[in-house]
């Protein structure tokens, strides 16, 4: 009996192992197209968030510049320090206190004392951290941004206008 | 037509479509979603631009009030001095000149008068021209009354003015599309109608 | 029976033409998203950028007037793409330019500010405040 001896041409083969090329590079290139779509979309929430915590401040800040009524105030809310914003006019006797905690950027606006309960969370955030240069009148936000493999701080000096 | 439908020939071709189709989603969508981004980003930097423009007009008005400020202190100085005026504290005499002349020029001004102190205070709002929501700036300045004791000297070389207030703010954005539904419940206390 | 033994299979051409065509369009998409990342970039550092300007801007507005007075020359600072203060010159990625002028036609201790951040690498202005302070005499 003839063993069967089936013909495969070379040119076959290579066809074959062009599909195969083919098909791993076209995995590869899915792998790679997600990870940077998913890159993309963090990097931007990422950037978002930033844009809107320092918005945020920056808002409540200028909007309540009055002599003497904006300070850094420490151990306010379970030993964390806050910006303290006292109103004036119709809403005399409110403050508005803005922290920072376990990743998300808190403000309490009430005329009691200020707790964690009647807090609203306004933007979720990697760090902020409040500095006070009094020589100044300068309030100085620092913002942790994630840079690679590390977090470094992003400075931003607000000067109160008013005495 | 039937077995062309059923002979599966050429099915490749509709997966590479429907493959190509699904790729362009993606690339579209993280398109899309930078380009939301750097708007954004660009939107901040425009808004911060016009606010320190705005800034900048009204350092003039204090520089410009600052002038009339000063310029009152010394005829004050010099009324006193050629006994034009008849009271004695220089205080008052300065006082009413500065409301004088500052209502004539049109500043907002009001004098609160307490048993202890008097307090002079100036308003000051500037506002953005062209734009929709226009910004304003609101400027609550204390005019500082130096003491009568002081020297003439102290008086003129004291400081005219301290900012109580440096406010910004913008009417929130009015909806003028906004759907209106009909009141349902028009006229509350007509009596339903009741069928005998 | 005679349907399932019939081996239908590819033809060379459909598969290359799929082929081709497949590799057309993923190049396409794939700088689609390699476009998304720069403006991402892009966004990032014009946002960083403007924190850095605007800070430049609330220093020169808390000084005192003679201190104003004293910066006569325009204050320039260099950093390098990841932020960083650096000295040299021919490294450096960004450069913050801020001028101090005091105009006199509107009053004494009245300054014009500006603020610039320059890509040095593509001499693009990224940012520009411009801004007015008055320097009156405090207590």
């Amino acid at each position: 009996m003839k063993s069967r001896r089936s013909k495969v041409s070379i040119e076959s083969i290579m066809v074959m192992l062009l599909m195969i090329a083919f098909s791993i590079a076209v995995s590869l290139m899915i792998t790679q197209g997600s990870q940077i779509f998913k890159q993309s979309i963090d990097n931007k929430e990422e950037d978002e968030n930033l844009r809107i915590a320092m918005s945020y401040i920056n808002m409540r800040i200028k909007q309540n510049d009055y002599a003497d009524k904006i300070n850094l105030e420490s151990n306010v809310i379970e030993g964390l320090s806050a910006i303290v914003i006292e109103h004036i006019d119709e809403e005399e006797g409110f403050r508005s206190y803005i922290y920072y905690d376990d990743n998300y950027l808190y403000e309490c606006y009430t005329d009691e004392i200020p707790t964690k309960e009647i807090s609203t969370q306004i933007i979720d955030s990697n760090g902020i951290r409040f500095e006070e240069r009094i020589d100044k009148n300068q309030l100085v936000i620092y913002y942790s941004q994630r840079r690679g493999q590390d977090m470094i701080e992003l400075e931003q000096i607000i000067t109160l206008r008013s005495n | 037509m039937i077995r062309m439908l059923r002979s599966e020939r050429g099915s490749t071709s509709i997966l590479v479509v429907i493959f190509m189709i699904v790729l362009m989603i993606f690339g579209l969508s993280i398109l899309t979603t930078s380009i939301s981004n750097t708007r954004l980003a660009e939107k901040k930097r425009v808004w911060l631009s016009e606010y320190y423009l705005l800034e900048g007009y009204t350092a003039r008005e204090l520089a410009m009030l600052d002038n009339i400020i000063t310029k009152n202190k010394n005829e004050t100085v010099t009324d006193l001095e050629n006994s034009l005026i008849d009271e004695d504290a220089r205080s008052q005499v300065y006082i009413k000149k500065i409301i004088e002349d500052l209502e004539n020029q049109g500043y907002w001004v009001s004098l609160l008068e307490s048993e202890l102190e008097k307090e002079l205070v100036v308003y000051l709002e500037i506002k953005e021209n062209d734009s929709e929501i226009p910004k304003h700036l609101s400027l609550d300045l204390k005019l500082i009354i130096p003491d009568d004791l002081l020297s003439d000297d102290d008086f003129l070389n004291n400081a005219n003015f301290e900012i109580a207030g440096h406010t910004e703010w913008q009417k929130p954005f009015d909806f003028e599309e906004s759907i209106k539904f009909e009141d349902p419940f028009e006229n509350p206390f007509e009596e339903p109608i009741v069928n005998e | 029976m005679k349907r399932l033994l019939k081996n239908e299979g590819f033809t060379l051409i459909e598969v290359i033409m799929s082929i081709a065509i497949l590799s057309i369009v993923s190049a396409v998409v794939l700088q689609l998203f390699i476009s998304s990342m720069d403006l991402n970039n892009k966004s990032r550092t014009i946002d960083v950028a403007g924190v850095y300007a605007a800070n430049a801007i609330e220093n020169l507005k808390a000084l005192t007037s003679e201190e104003a007075r004293v910066i006569k020359q325009d204050q320039e600072w260099l950093y390098d793409s990841d932020w960083q203060l650096i000295n040299d010159n021919k490294s450096a990625q960004f450069k913050l330019v801020v001028k101090l002028r005091e105009n006199i036609d509107v009053a004494e201790n009245f300054y014009e500010i500006q603020s610039k951040m320059i890509d040095q690498k593509t001499d693009e202005v990224l940012v520009e405040y411009i801004t007015g302070h008055y320097y009156f005499k405090k207590e």
